[in-house]
Parts: structure tokens; C-alpha cells; sequence
């Protein structure tokens, strides 16, 4: 009989870690247990492990058991479970993003097996009938699409969108054929590509040829990375960026392009950087990596951006932690994530980022207990952003969201509520940033008011009317005008900070501006304004040329 | 211009909104020159408001104000009219036939409330509101798999016999950490040996926290400052930090602040987080260098936006109280809420208070108790007391005496002094609880050590008295002298009364043995 120091842990592999699935008191059982759970076929892996407390407390552990189970015979790659597939009603349709995005998450094993992307899949006729004769695949998928489309459009059976796939299916490998018939060349350079190219269809068929004879991802990636730097493609970019948004849907692909990186909200994090062209690359990051970098900061991926952040959406809102090997990091790897996505001036990846932040916050933020609804999401996530800008912001962006319509007046309650018991700016920006700072994070927050459309007029402007508000109080409280019209200065800098405050872009278009405004005209409407300005300037040869100056600001600074 | 105490702000938000309590509050507080500039002229205006709608104080006080010859009599314009209620989209409201159905839970009538009328005609019940659920977000069907890098110790060990010092490294963090093997810290620290035999400084470091921690290896302070010390003079930073909290601690060498800082000043140029904190600690406390509140918050900020929750919780204190900073006591509450999310339950109580006392975040008694359960839990005396109180009193949460008690038990057995003394309170009187005077004058007698004046006091009645102990007139005495001398208004004449009644018993001999045990008792309640 084992001590009563010595216990059993039996484990089983799930998603590449060993978690506990029960503990037994002797070894026997730890053992029949475990068995029982190969048996039941659910893990890929089980083992014991035996647990011996010594007499300071320390532990020791050992295998006792482990044991794999059997290699499932490897057969046709199975389709992902997709639960929206993109509609597509011409044949062009199906060359289209959406469809393409579809295709590499529902084929994701077949396409990393035979290396290919969705467009060269489409274009290469060899390709098609690889794909066709690979068992009944071609045929699960297209049942699988075509049931989703049907309910995605209300129809009640799928017969028609499968007979309509199948078709163009029947079209598009002809298409292909009938391409490859003509014996084209592989094009060396873009430049020969795109001169042999008649057409989108030529073009992106003769891009597939040159991709086939490249077999890996990266090496596909460079190919066309170097592709753009011809003075050619500058006019195809939509091509080129179609593919390399094809090439960044595998999750290899994605984490080999990062390099380094230490968790999940990391490498979030770092695939925002990289679609907004910000990003420095990480240790072990490849050098297409900077070079996609390059082509991102100059607005030239515009679909592969669309892909890495739907990547980055569904992510958050998924299961997998973002401090997978430290728990204890889990809530501040979700606030570094929110706080890079949540800006003052907007929620990075719009309405649909809000709703995942939201899912995600749930989980993080309520510890992992009972589900909630909702509002309650709502309001643990905003007491997790910094300040009231950023809770402001989240929830314009969640008005414009589905999730935001269905809340309806739960949601302008929040906001209301917010908005009006904020009446300090302390309330809304860090007393540690600068006057500047702080004036100008409050007129973006009232910009971002103005400017919701998912709110109506009067609402928007009596939300507006509200932080206005706080900026007066805060140029009274702070003496803020005083302090720039400080009546110890000549009269010429006292106008000429003053102007330049009023079009400095700090001041919210309304009451604020309107009081800074006032003090200027205060000082234009004092007798002989003209002679004692020009009194004012040190330098009296050049005071017209002051004088002319300060009334070019003024229109400048838009005092008509 | 300083910035607005926040008391301040808080009447003047309430008086404009035609709060009369806080319109009179906001304009003594300008007739007296309290927490504002002094303003007579302000003070009428907000008196009067507050007069107009009957408050007697604001009424009294203008009686008193015009009698002194002050002018109350000013015009004063009435505050705008609550503001009208503004449209909204119109996104819908819930119909009731799209809510949920009511759950069948019985819900006890409300005592209080009036019985119905009689119902003439059955009305429809109420819409309850919809429950909205969170959104559905498309699952990922190929995720990403960070930080799940399968190891491979064959060929690490490949890697290894070539001389490949990382590879040594990579396969101690295998079998210290069991991943591709079996855990086996003896093996790691083997590992570990070599590469830092061969100059790896992340093998030198690895080494030295086997040691240090004792793990694979006897714990040994003197190999671990070995080890720390020739990976930080490679400039590892985490070794820098390691062996800087060694000297600083006096662990295998002789304690120096001083030298401690300057291997944290090494690792925080590096951006080692923990080293960032701790010279933060040092420059705050002044220990090893010079005070510098400033650098101080510099440094916990560091650590801070880093997600350390030591750093967030000392630069909250800071900006709570303005120190080596402007005053943010919003930002404060966000911090103590960053730091308390990662579980730490001192963060978790200063939060939970901020948010009972509405400062640097929106008052909510219910989140103010969330918040204290959370501190509760993780053991925290002071908050354990407080949501005992609040369950007593049904603040927050629902009135619960069992639960109060509970909580207060914990408290007490945490060492809280104030949970000690109304525990003991309570089984001296028995009210809520089995009474027990042995067990009470134990809890007073711990409260009293632990400096709690109404403890003291009540202790020397009870040996006075030989309640729930035996009588003892010196013991007495002690305790009632050392309760008078606590300044404490409520007990301090009753005990001085107490102590000069046994007094006059005692005698010279029994003062003297009572100031001895006095200050014997003063001696080891000290901290």
C-alpha cells in the first residue's frame, strides 16, 4: 500500500499540454484509469504520474506510465469547421477575397498539404484536378458551402447553391484548362507577367505558375515581395496583395513571420504593428517580415490587412489564452491587448474588434466565473480602460456594432451616464499629461461624439455640449487663457499666443474656443489695438510686417 | 493654479444639480475659506439656492451672514432647469414577447410594501428586460499555438555534444521545467552546470537560481551569489537583479543598500521590470541612495506599464497622495484596480475603499464589496473586517449576521485588532453568538497587544471585574492606564477614572508592579 505521501496523477495529453484528469489514491487505479481513457479514444495520450511528498515538504515526481494512442491511419485531409462561408452569385465571385478566405479556412489541410493558396488552387488546371480526385472532398466542400450559403440567405434547402457550385466548379476548371492549353511561359519577372497578361484571369493564372514552382510558403511570400519592387506592379497591386492575403491565412505562416514572440497577446499585438505598418521585427522574424512592414505603412496591402485582422478578431474572441505558459499574466496580457487596440481617436479594427474585445474581456475579467450578459461585459470593460477618452471611444465604436443595436438604449444609457457624470477633466485624460495633451485628448473625444452616425443629432450634440463643458471648466479652473495672456507681456505676444492657441486645434469647436476666441477679440476691440501692438514689438522698422503677419494668423486661425 | 480637492468637486458636481445639501455645503465651504479660495460673494449665491428650497441650515446660516452685516440680499439666478430628456436612436425596445419567460424562482413579499388593491381587471405584468447576450465571434479554425513550442531533446543533445552553450541551457529549462522529459531538477542543474562552466551567462544564471532556490541542488547562498555574479558581470539583467536583492537582503554577504542599487541600476537600463520596482522601493525608502520620490515614480511607472503589481500598487499610494507627483487619484484607482486584477490583496482593498468613497472612481457599494470579497479571500484582515461590517450592516450586499460573523472570525484569526475587539464584544454579550467571556477576554487581550484602545479598556474591567478571567487589580490597572493614555475620547476618561478607583487599592507596591507589567506590555505589543 502506498503512504499516505504518496499520491497519483493521471494526465492526458490535450492541445500539446498535460492536464490533470484525476487523481488516485495507489497506483493500481492511476494505471486502470488512465487505460480507460485511451480507450475511450478522446486523447491523443495518457500517463501517470507519481507524486512523493518528502518529509521537508519538497516533491518529486515520476512517469510511471505513458502511453500514446494509435496513429489514426492517415487518410484524405478533413475539411475545418467553418460556420460562415462568403456568397458568391458569378463566376468572378469565386476568384473575389471572400470566397478565397473561405476556401483557405475550409481546405486549410489540404491547401498546407499540397502548398498551395486558394489563388493558385483557382488558376492551375493540374491543381483543380488534384483537388477534384483527392476522394470526396471536392464534394464535402462544396456540400458544406453550399448548405451554409442557403441558410446564411434564408433558403430552405441547399440543392440549388450545390448545383450552382457545382457548375461553376465545371467552369473554372475549364477555365483553367483552357488557359494552360495556350502553353504560356513561366514569367521570370512581374514585368513578363504582367506583359503577357491580357487580363485579370491571364495575369493571376501566369502569378500561379510562377508561385507552383516555389515550394514553401516563405518562398512564395518572397517571390511576390519582390515582384512588387518592379516598377510594373505598382498598377496590379490589388493582385499581388490578394495572394499575400491568401499566404497569411495559415496560423504557420502567420507565427513564422513573427519570429519571437512570448505570448498570444504579443503576438496580437505585433500583427496590429505589422497591418498598420508600425512594427519592428521580432527575434527570429524573417525579413519579408520588414519588408511587408514597409509595403503595409504604404497602404499597398489593403485585403492581406483585412485578413490579419479578422485573424486578430477571431483570436480575442476565441478560448486560447493569452498567457498560456504564465496564468497569472492572463489580465494584463488582455490590458496591454486593450490598450493597443483601444485608442482615444478610434477602436483599432472598428465595431467588430469592440464585439471581441467585449467577448474577451467577459472571460478575463470575470475571473473565469458564470457567463454574463452583455451590459454587465460592458461595464467590467470599461472600468479595465485607462480613462474616460478610451471608454468613450470603446463604446462609439460599440454603437456602430450589431451587438450595439441590439443593446439599443442600455447602450446611450451607459454612454449618457458617463458622459455626464465626467465633469472633470480628471475624469476623462491622466493629470500626468501635458495642458496640451489633455485639452486636445477632450476635443477628440467631442469630435468622436459629433462625428458617430450610429447616434442621432440631438444626442450627439448634447454629449458634445457635455465635454465642452468640461473643457470651459478646466480653462477657468486652471486659468489657462490667463496664463497665455499674461498682462505683464507685450501686447503683441499676448495677441499672437492667443491666436495661436485659439487655431492651435486644442480647443472644442464651441463654448471653449468661443471663450478663448473672446478674449482675442477683447484685445482687437481696444482702442488704437494697431498702435499699441506695434508699440509692443521690440523691433519698429519691421512692425508692419508684424502687423501684417498677426492678420494673416488671424485669418489663419480662423478669424474672419 | 492648484487643482480642485475633490471634495469640492463632488459638492459643486451635487449643486449644480440643485443638490440644496450640497449647494449649503459648497457655500460654507466659501464663507469659510475651506478647501477654496475664500469668496463671500460665491457663499450667498450658493446659500440662497439651497434657501429657495427650504434647507434650514442655508436659511440659519444667511440670518447669521446678513446680521453681520453681509450683503444676502444680491440678486442670485435660479439654476437651470433639469435638462429634458434628449432622443436617442431608436434601435427599439425589447417587447415583452421577445423577452425571456420571468424565471419560476418564488420571490419573498416585500414586508414593507403595501398590499396590493384590489384588482379590478388583470393587468399584464411588467416587460422584463431582455437579456442581451455577448456577441458570437467566428471561431478561429486554424488558431495560433504561442508559446507552445514542442522541445526536442534529442536534438538538443545533438546540439549540446557540439558545443552549442544555448543548447545546454535549452535542455536544463527541459528537464527543470518536464517538457520532451520527465522533470528532473537534479538533471536540469547538470545541464545548467556546463553551459556555465563554458561562460553562457544564461546557463550562469540558470545555475545560480538552482541554488538559489535550491532546486536539483542543496541550497547554497554562497554558490548562487557565484553564479548571479558572473552572469551579471556579463551584463544579464535578471542575474543583476537576482544578486542586487541577495546583497540588499544580506543572503550569503553582508547587507549593502548601496550596492544592491547599483546592480538594480544596471538591470533597470536594461529594462528588467523587477529591478525597476525594486530601485523604485529603494528610492522612495532612501535605502542605498538618496531619497528621490520623483525617480521613484519614474521607476514604478517603468515597472508599471510593464504589468508589475508591486510597481502599480506603490505608484497608486503615490499619486493617491501626490507624492513625486501631481495628485491623480483617478488614475490611482485604475492602478490599484490593474494590480488587484493580478490578484494582489492589499490593491484589491485600497480599491474596494476608493470605491465605497466614490474617490477617482464612480461610488458603488456593490463592486466597493466585490472587490473587499476578493481581498477577503485572499486573506486580507482588514478587508475580511470590512465585509464583515458591510454584511452587519447590508451595505453593498445583502444583510447576512451568519456571514457577518463569519467574515469577522476570519478577521480576528488574521489578526485584524478592530475584528478581535467586536468579536470579543459580541461573546461578551452574546448578541449574535454563543457567549463566551473566557474566549472574549482572549480576543481583547490580542486586540490590546495589538494596540486597540477599546480592547485595553475593556480587558481592565474585565480583570478588574474577574469576568471571564481571574481577578488581577495590577493587570487591571496596566491595562486601564495604558487605554487612558491612548488619547482615544471615548475611552480615555472612563479608563483614567477606572485606573484611579484600583489605585487606591493597589498601593505603592502595586503601582510599582503595574507600571513594570505596563511597560513590559508596551515592550512587546510595540511592532
Amino acid at each position: 500500500m502506498s503512504s499516505s505521501k504518496t499520491s497519483f496523477e493521471v494526465q492526458v495529453l490535450q492541445d500539446k499540454n498535460w492536464v490533470i484528469a484525476e487523481m488516485a489514491p495507489d497506483e493500481g487505479k492511476a494505471k486502470a484509469f488512465a487505460e480507460n481513457l485511451l480507450q475511450q479514444g478522446n486523447h491523443a495520450a495518457v500517463r501517470v504520474i507519481k507524486d512523493f511528498q518528502r518529509i521537508d515538504g519538497t516533491h518529486s515526481e515520476t512517469v510511471v506510465m505513458e502511453k500514446k494512442a494509435a496513429e489514426k491511419a492517415a487518410g484524405d485531409p478533413t475539411l475545418s469547421p467553418i460556420t460562415e462561408a462568403a456568397a458568391c452569385a458569378s463566376l468572378d465571385d469565386f476568384y473575389g477575397l471572400p470566397s478565397r478566405t473561405t476556401i483557405g479556412k475550409l481546405l486549410r489541410k489540404y491547401l498546407d498539404e499540397a502548398l498551395v493558396t486558394p489563388t493558385e488552387l483557382l488558376h492551375d488546371a493540374k491543381e483543380m484536378k488534384r483537388f477534384g480526385d483527392k476522394g470526396n472532398l471536392l464534394f464535402s466542400a462544396i456540400d458544406k458551402v453550399s448548405g451554409l450559403q442557403a441558410r446564411a440567405a434564408g433558403e430552405e434547402g441547399s440543392k440549388a447553391r450545390k448545383d450552382f457550385l457545382d457548375k461553376s466548379w465545371e467552369e473554372l476548371s475549364k477555365r483553367a484548362r483552357d488557359f494552360a492549353a495556350k502553353k504560356p511561359k513561366v514569367p521570370k519577372t512581374f514585368a513578363e507577367a504582367a506583359a503577357a497578361g491580357s487580363d485579370g484571369f491571364a495575369l493571376r493564372s501566369l502569378l500561379t505558375m510562377a508561385l507552383l514552382e516555389k515550394r514553401s510558403w516563405f518562398g512564395k511570400l518572397d517571390l511576390l515581395i519582390a515582384w512588387v519592387a518592379e516598377p510594373e506592379a505598382a498598377a496590379e497591386m490589388e493582385v499581388i496583395d490578394g495572394v499575400i492575403a491568401d499566404l497569411t491565412v495559415p496560423a504557420q505562416v502567420i507565427q513564422d513571420l513573427l519570429g519571437f514572440q512570448p505570448n498570444l497577446s504579443a503576438a496580437l499585438c505585433q500583427i496590429v504593428d505589422l497591418a498598420e505598418g508600425k512594427a519592428e521585427a521580432a527575434k527570429f522574424a524573417p525579413a519579408s517580415f520588414t519588408e511587408l512592414n514597409t509595403l503595409f505603412a504604404a497602404g499597398r496591402l489593403p485585403q492581406t490587412r483585412e485578413i490579419l485582422m479578422g485573424r486578430v478578431v477571431r483570436e480575442i474572441g476565441g478560448t486560447n489564452p493569452l498567457s498560456r505558459n504564465d496564468s497569472t499574466k492572463e489580465y494584463e496580457a488582455f490590458h496591454t491587448l486593450l490598450h493597443r487596440l483601444v485608442g482615444r481617436e478610434q477602436v483599432t479594427g472598428g465595431p467588430a474588434m469592440a464585439e471581441a474585445l467585449l467577448q474577451r474581456g467577459a472571460r478575463v475579467l470575470n475571473s473565469g466565473g458564470a457567463s454574463i450578459s452583455a451590459p454587465q461585459a460592458l461595464q467590467l470593460l470599461l472600468g479595465a480602460l485607462a480613462d474616460g477618452c478610451y471608454r468613450l471611444q470603446f463604446m462609439l465604436t460599440l454603437c456602430a456594432a450589431n451587438l450595439g443595436r441590439s443593446m439599443g438604449e442600455i447602450l446611450t444609457e451607459v454612454l449618457d451616464t458617463h458622459v455626464r457624470k465626467a465633469v472633470h477633466i480628471d475624469q476623462w485624460v491622466a493629470v500626468r499629461l501635458s495642458p496640451r495633451d489633455r485639452m486636445a485628448a477632450l476635443t477628440t473625444a467631442n469630435r468622436a461624439v459629433k462625428t458617430c452616425a450610429a447616434l442621432v443629432d440631438e444626442f450627439r450634440k448634447a454629449l458634445g455640449e457635455c465635454i465642452d463643458d468640461v473643457m470651459v471648466r478646466y480653462l477657468q479652473d486652471e486659468e489657462v487663457i490667463e496664463k497665455i495672456d499674461k498682462p505683464d507681456d507685450p501686447l503683441a505676444m499676448r495677441a499672437i499666443r492667443l491666436v495661436k492657441f485659439c487655431g492651435s486645434g486644442v480647443l472644442i469647436d464651441g463654448k471653449s474656443l468661443n471663450m478663448a476666441k473672446a478674449r482675442v477679440i477683447e484685445h482687437l476691440r481696444q482702442k488704437q489695438f494697431e498702435e499699441k501692438f506695434l508699440a509692443s514689438v521690440g523691433d519698429a522698422s519691421q512692425g508692419e510686417k508684424h502687423l501684417r503677419d498677426f492678420h494673416r494668423l488671424l485669418v489663419e486661425c480662423g478669424f474672419s | 493654479m492648484a487643482r480642485e480637492p475633490e471634495i469640492v468637486t463632488r459638492y459643486r458636481s451635487l449643486a449644480l444639480e440643485n443638490d440644496p445639501v450640497a449647494q449649503f455645503k459648497l457655500g460654507d465651504l466659501y464663507r469659510l475659506g475651506y478647501q477654496v479660495k475664500r469668496d463671500i460673494d460665491e457663499a450667498v449665491v450658493w446659500l440662497v439656492r439651497s434657501a429657495r428650497q427650504g434647507n434650514k441650515d442655508a436659511i440659519a446660516l444667511l440670518k447669521k451672514m446678513a446680521a453681520e452685516g453681509v450683503d444676502v440680499r444680491r440678486r442670485v439666478d435660479d439654476l437651470p432647469a433639469p435638462r429634458k430628456a434628449v432622443p436617442r436612436p431608436d434601435w427599439g425596445t425589447p417587447s415583452p414577447d421577445t423577452a425571456p419567460p420571468p424565471p419560476a424562482v418564488d420571490v419573498e413579499p416585500d414586508p414593507i410594501a403595501a398590499p396590493p388593491a384590489k384588482a379590478t381587471s388583470v393587468l399584464p405584468p411588467p416587460p422584463r428586460p431582455k437579456i442581451i447576450p455577448l456577441p458570437e465571434i467566428e471561431p478561429e479554425t486554424d488558431p495560433l499555438h504561442i508559446g507552445e513550442d514542442d522541445v526536442d531533446p534529442a536534438a538538443l543533445k545533438i546540439l549540446a555534444d557540439k558545443g552549442d552553450t544555448a543548447a545546454l541551457v535549452a535542455l536544463g529549462n527541459a528537464y527543470r521545467e518536464g517538457r520532451g522529459v520527465a522533470v528532473d531538477p537534479a538533471e536540469a542543474v547538470r545541464w545548467y552546470m556546463q553551459a556555465a562552466k563554458a561562460g553562457d551567462a544564461r546557463g550562469q544564471y540558470s545555475l545560480a537560481v538552482m541554488y538559489d532556490l535550491g532546486l536539483g541542488a542543496a541550497q547554497a547562498n554562497a554558490h548562487a551569489l557565484k553564479w548571479y555574479r558572473e552572469a551579471a558581470k556579463q551584463g544579464d539583467p535578471a542575474a543583476q537583479f537576482n544578486l542586487g536583492n541577495m546583497i540588499l537582503m544580506g543572503r550569503g554577504v553582508a547587507a549593502s543598500p548601496e550596492v544592491a542599487a547599483q546592480w538594480f541600476s544596471q538591470a533597470v537600463e536594461q529594462g528588467d521590470v523587477a529591478a525597476q520596482f525594486a530601485l523604485g522601493a529603494l528610492c522612495e525608502t532612501g535605502r542605498g541612495v538618496e531619497r528621490d520620490d520623483v525617480r521613484a515614480v519614474e521607476l514604478y511607472r517603468l515597472a508599471a506599464d510593464q504589468g508589475d503589481s508591486g510597481a502599480q500598487f506603490n505608484l497608486a499610494n503615490m499619486l493617491r497622495q501626490g507624492r513625486g507627483t501631481d495628485a491623480d487619484v483617478t488614475e490611482a484607482a485604475f492602478l490599484y484596480r490593474r494590480a488587484g486584477e493580478q490578484g494582489m490583496a492589499a490593491a484589491q482593498y485600497n480599491y474596494a475603499l476608493m470605491l465605497a468613497a466614490g474617490l477617482g472612481v464612480e461610488k458603488d457599494e456593490a463592486a466597493a464589496a466585490r472587490w473587499l470579497r476578493r481581498a477577503a479571500e485572499a486573506g486580507d484582515p482588514r478587508a475580511q473586517y470590512q465585509l464583515a461590517v458591510r454584511h452587519e450592516k447590508g451595505e453593498g450586499v445583502t444583510r447576512d449576521p451568519a456571514a457577518a460573523l463569519r467574515w469577522l472570525r476570519s478577521a480576528a484569526a488574521s489578526g485584524d485588532a478592530q475584528a478581535q475587539y467586536d468579536l470579543g464584544l459580541a461573546l461578551l454579550s452574546g448578541e449574535g453568538v454563543a457567549r463566551d467571556e473566557v474566549e472574549a477576554v482572549r480576543l481583547f487581550r490580542l486586540a490590546a497587544e495589538g494596540g486597540n484602545a477599546l480592547a485595553r479598556y475593556n480587558l481592565g474591567v474585565l480583570y478588574a471585574t474577574g469576568q471571564g478571567v481571574a481577578p488581577d487589580d495590577i493587570e487591571a490597572h496596566a491595562w486601564l492606564t495604558m487605554a487612558a493614555e491612548s488619547g482615544l475620547p471615548t475611552v480615555t476618561d472612563a479608563a483614567r477614572r477606572g485606573a484611579e478607583a484600583l489605585a487606591g487599592r493597589l498601593g505603592a507596591d502595586g503601582l510599582t508592579e503595574s507600571l513594570r507589567r505596563r511597560e513590559r506590555l508596551m515592550a512587546e505589543a510595540a511592532p
